[in-house]
């Protein structure tokens, strides 16, 4: 990587301690344009999430005979004391703790691992693996469900945790995204723990893995968005109610002819609570992190 | 210069210390080889037992008039020859590549614009980045129905502030020649905060001297972009439209809620067709032949995305 | 934040170990010498659901023979899953959903037929004979009515009395000239729009048909054995009816089921013709709202049938059969068709329950009055395709002005006919 050599102008000094440079007027001007053209839109990306807001603290009545407004005709809170009644939020919330939770360990672990060899290594099969698995990101669920949903049943594995989380426990987009983070890491930093005879599995564990943290992060948190919100799989999955997500909950609302948008939102809001904070926790790691996913 | 020591690696690696025996020099190198495929062993158990024999068996169903349940026979690739000649699924190709065309570049250039702004020092700056993301964290289903009660063409609320100002939206989301435009912005809104974060992650990676020499040799931002930004970044660049590209052909949660295909069937995607074929219509054989078509086009579209940016890729 | 592995290792640990606890605590099936368990699977979600449940906890605590172990989801998840279930050997004993989709499971042999049931039931002469005859599929019953109800024509009261309307139209001629009275069009600003008679399209019961049949016509002849699209009584209703849409605006286009209901309750159709699930809804969104027969045609006057029966699983033991057939005849007693009715505001499936013994929901009321009612399409295996391939979008197309409805219901009759052998 070229440095530079330090620039004639000290203010554009790199190396100069202290602030950053200041920007000249038309710069000044500039960001302020950048920081309202920014505001506008996130309100218009956030509409959707201010009329959840909204519809949650409305009765339906009010809802549906002022659909123009946003402003709550009458401001309740039933909508978030009644869901405790209609749905067993708690253990909802429990089998969606442990699905999502589960199904992120695992597959953190193994797509790592698996992202890991496919970098590192160079072996007889690796193309072949790699354009395989990122194949099954093609195919729609839709025509694999059937299948799947046999295979699981003459397995004895229907309603069961390990039915609902063992299938999920590696994915192509984690093992795709690992494979680019390994990538872009220094050639030879294995082969100095090699000489010294550390085993492999250690020199993943211990060396490997912590420069993986912020990837580690990122990809923890996609897949925990994705299992924590999916509906279709643990519906299709579990018929009883002890084993019911929140989104399986939460789809109880929506009616054929009538959806019960105010409980709906709430119980939406609700649900989404714990991964805004797991959002929050990450989110400093998070750029930083994939920073270093050997984009390069 | 040249360096007088050797590597240590180097040699190393190749040939372990001559007092070792031939038998543990053999054993050392056989059991590296086999290293990988422990570390692939979890993840290509668990993917080629729930997930690649799932596949092959709808491959095969393909092959076959399969109704879900019943017996059924095996037909050939009459699946394949029927779907050529079929207009549904002509038309629902056809509506998938416009969603592609549009929602592919448009979610990745406004995302790469974005952590372009959003990579400088803005006041706010985290707050615009988790906005941004916003969409992503919530399930698209539910927030579809939202959308779907903002966008109704009589009473929603999107619609009546449009008209308001003057904006005629007519018939909205019902409007045949517009609902496809709806559903993609709703795509787009869906994925750009998503796409974003990959980007800025790349952007990190771009040294901050480059951007000063530039300044001082008198480069604008666009051309800072052009020379420098760009082309250190088409790694990111490729595995962001790689992906943007197979969620795009894959839309279904937003369309199926909002629009479910209609007004007759100008929003119907391919997925979505794949989904009434099998489960409306019980015809699993031939929308498991579908989906294999829809497969082979997206492979294809990745594989060409690949090696045009491989073509270009910058390397150290 | 940095976590040793330990602590790592001892959540992960953790994490994992929960589901197996979790498994061992969970409830099992039956076992044997308690009640038989007997799964029963339906789509009624939203407000439905608190009075089904009601009615099922009703049911197992009256006795102790069967205990009933219900699953509720959404319709489309239901749909979804039922066929693989049954073919994975793991469908419910028992299942509600729409009389229409019935053939398309009876065909496949998943259901028992209830003929012999329903013969040996004392009260199978009390309940809607449309519905009982709803699930009749090659000359067998599949079913056992769950939920029926014809539907009605609502109009807004306020409305139709600021246009001078004193009694809500008894034929389609004078729904056609009220429904032009009650239109106040804004062209350049449809949301300020009022609708005469709000008619869907798409995702809900088929007005059109409705209409086509009270002149005569229909999609399809009551057999299931001859197209009926290309009638010219349909042929008519269709082009006078999209052409008052189209040309006097008396309802948006291109209408889904939610979107009519939301034009209602915002107060800007005046009239709308629907099943007894919206009027509790109405209420709520404060409507001043009445209740009305469908509107009679040249021929008869009908309205649509939307009914959900209950099917039983072929492959359901004799202990099962004889729970599932426990709960039907206990669901269709008086007492929780009651609960029934005045909960959800639908009418009871039993026509020997009174007006007074429903007088705590006028909405029930009216809507057992409202008995002459057909269902839009007759039994047929592949009632969806025509649905969504045939009658959904031909309809549209004419709205959208693709086609006149002579062109476009000719070539869609041909498509039925060829789907239909």
């Amino acid at each position: 990587m070229a440095t530079t050599m330090p620039a004639a102008n000290p203010s554009l000094d790199p190396t100069r301690p202290g602030r950053a440079p200041r920007p000249r007027r038309n710069g000044r001007v500039r960001t302020v344009l950048i920081v309202i053209a920014l505001a506008i839109v996130s309100v218009l990306i956030m509409l959707p999430f201010i009329w959840m807001v909204s519809a949650s603290l409305r009765t339906q009545g009010d809802i549906i005979s002022n659909p123009e407004s946003l402003w709550p005709s009458e401001f309740t809170w039933s909508n978030f004391t009644e869901i405790w009644n209609r749905v067993p939020l708690a253990r909802q919330f429990l089998n969606t703790v442990i699905f999502a939770g589960v199904v992120t360990v695992l597959s953190v672990l193994f797509d790592s691992a698996a992202g890991y060899a496919l970098a590192r290594f160079d072996f007889p099969g690796r193309n072949i693996i790699f354009i395989v698995i990122i194949v099954t990101l093609m195919l729609p669920f839709q025509v694999t469900l059937v299948p799947i949903y046999q295979q699981l049943s003459d397995l004895g594995w229907i309603n069961t945790y390990q039915g609902l989380i063992l299938p999920r426990a590696a994915d192509a987009f984690g093992i795709f995204f690992m494979r680019q983070f390994f990538l872009g890491l220094p050639k030879d930093l294995e082969d100095a723990a090699r000489i010294d005879g550390a085993s492999e599995l250690r020199i993943w564990w211990r060396i490997m893995m912590p420069l993986a943290a912020p990837a580690i992060l990122t990809i923890g948190l996609f897949n925990l968005l994705a299992n924590w919100n999916d509906l279709l799989w643990p519906l299709v999955l579990t018929t009883s109610t002890d084993m019911q997500t929140l989104a399986a909950g939460l789809a109880l609302f929506k009616g054929q002819h009538v959806t019960e948008y105010g409980v709906l939102m709430a119980g939406s809001i609700i649900a989404l609570a714990p991964m805004v904070v797991a959002f929050v926790i990450v989110q400093r790691r998070f750029v930083e992190g994939i920073a270093t996913t050997g984009m390069k | 210069m040249t360096t007088i020591h050797a590597r240590p690696h180097e040699s190393d690696r190749k040939q372990p210390p001559p007092e070792l025996s031939g038998r543990v020099r053999h054993r050392r190198r056989s059991r590296r080889h086999l290293v990988p495929y422990y570390f692939l062993a979890p993840s290509l158990v668990v993917i080629g037992f729930f997930v690649l024999w799932p596949m092959v068996r709808s491959l095969f169903l393909s092959f076959t008039d399969s109704s879900i349940i019943g017996d059924f026979d095996f037909i050939g690739i009459e699946n394949y020859v029927r779907l050529f000649s079929d207009p549904a699924f002509g038309n629902a190709l056809v509506n998938t590549l416009i969603y592609v065309a549009f929602a592919t570049p448009i979610s990745v250039a406004l995302a790469l614009v974005l952590a372009v702004l959003l990579n400088r020092a803005l006041p706010a700056r985290t707050f615009f980045r988790a906005v941004i993301f916003f969409p992503f964290v919530i399930s698209f289903s539910i927030i579809a129905i939202a959308w779907a009660f903002m966008l109704d063409p009589q009473v929603g609320i999107i619609n009546y502030w449009l008209n308001s100002i003057g904006v005629r939206t007519g018939n909205g989301i019902g409007d045949p020649q517009w609902a496809m435009v709806y559903v993609i912005a709703v795509g787009i809104w869906r994925n750009v905060g998503f796409f974003m974060v990959m980007f800025l992650a790349g952007l990190q990676t771009v040294p901050r001297e480059l951007y000063e020499a530039s300044s001082i040799d008198g480069a604008t931002p666009f051309q800072q972009f052009r020379s420098v930004t760009w082309p250190l970044i088409s790694n990111t660049t490729m595995f962001v439209v790689v992906i943007a590209s197979i969620f795009s052909f894959q839309a279904f949660d937003h369309i199926y809620v909002m629009t479910n295909g209609g007004p007759f069937f100008k929003t119907e995607t391919l997925v979505m067709l794949i989904y009434r074929a099998g489960f409306e219509n019980f015809q699993m054989g031939y929308a498991s032949a579908m989906s294999w078509v829809l497969v082979l086009i997206v492979l294809s579209l990745s594989l060409i995305q690949t090696w045009y940016f491989n073509r270009k890729a910058v390397t150290y | 934040m940095k976590l040793s592995s330990k602590s790592l290792g001892l959540a992960a640990i953790t994490l994992l170990a929960l589901p197996m606890a979790l498994s061992a605590c969970s409830s099992s099936g039956s076992d044997s010498g308690g009640p038989t368990t007997i799964t029963f699977w339906n789509g009624f979600t939203a407000s439905d659901r608190p009075v089904v449940e009601e009615i099922v906890d009703n049911f197992n605590s009256s006795q102790k023979d069967y205990t009933i172990d219900m699953t509720v989801q959404p319709w489309d998840v239901f749909y979804q899953k039922l066929l693989p279930a049954y073919s994975a050997g793991e469908g419910p004993t028992l299942a509600g959903f729409n009389a229409l989709y019935f053939p398309g499971y009876s065909s496949k042999g998943v259901l028992e037929p209830t003929d012999d049931f329903l013969a040996g039931w004392k009260d199978s002469g009390s309940l809607r004979e449309d519905a009982v005859q709803a699930t009749m599929y090659d000359g067998k019953n599949y079913g056992v009515p769950m939920s029926a109800a014809s539907s009605m024509l609502y109009y807004n009261k306020a409305l139709l009395a600021e246009a001078g309307i004193t009694e809500p139209p008894a034929t389609l001629d004078e729904l056609a000239d009220a429904a032009v009275k009650l239109t106040k069009y804004d062209e350049g600003n449809p949301s300020n729009s009022v609708y005469g008679l709000a008619i869907p399209d798409h995702a809900a019961i088929s007005t059109w048909t409705a209409f086509m049949q009270a002149n005569g016509g229909g999609v399809v002849n009551d057999d299931g054995t001859k197209s009926l699209f290309d009638s010219p009584e349909s042929i008519d209703t269709i082009t006078k009816w999209t052409d008052l849409v189209k040309n006097d605006h008396i309802s948006p286009v291109n209408l889904g089921g939610v979107e009519g209901d939301n034009l209602f309750t915002a107060g800007k159709a005046a009239m709308y013709i629907n099943g007894p699930w919206a009027s509790t809804g109405f209420t709520e969104a404060g409507i001043d709202f009445g209740l009305a027969t469908v509107p009679e045609g040249t021929v008869k006057q009908t309205a649509t049938l939307d009914s959900n029966n209950f099917g039983i699983s072929a492959e359901a033991t004799d202990e099962e059969k004889a729970g599932a057939e426990a709960f039907i005849t206990f669901w269709n007693s008086t007492d929780q068709q009651l609960v029934w009715a005045l909960g959800t505001g639908n009418a009871p499936t039993r026509t020997d329950i009174t007006a007074d013994q429903l007088a705590e929901n006028p909405n029930s009321v009216a809507f057992s009055k409202a008995q002459s009612a057909q269902l839009s399409l007759p039994a047929l295996v592949d009632f969806q395709q025509i649905d969504s391939e045939v009658l959904t979008p031909t309809i549209q197309r004419v709205l959208n002005g693709e086609g006149t409805a002579e062109d476009l219901m000719t070539e869609g009759s041909k498509q039925i006919t060829s789907l239909m052998q």
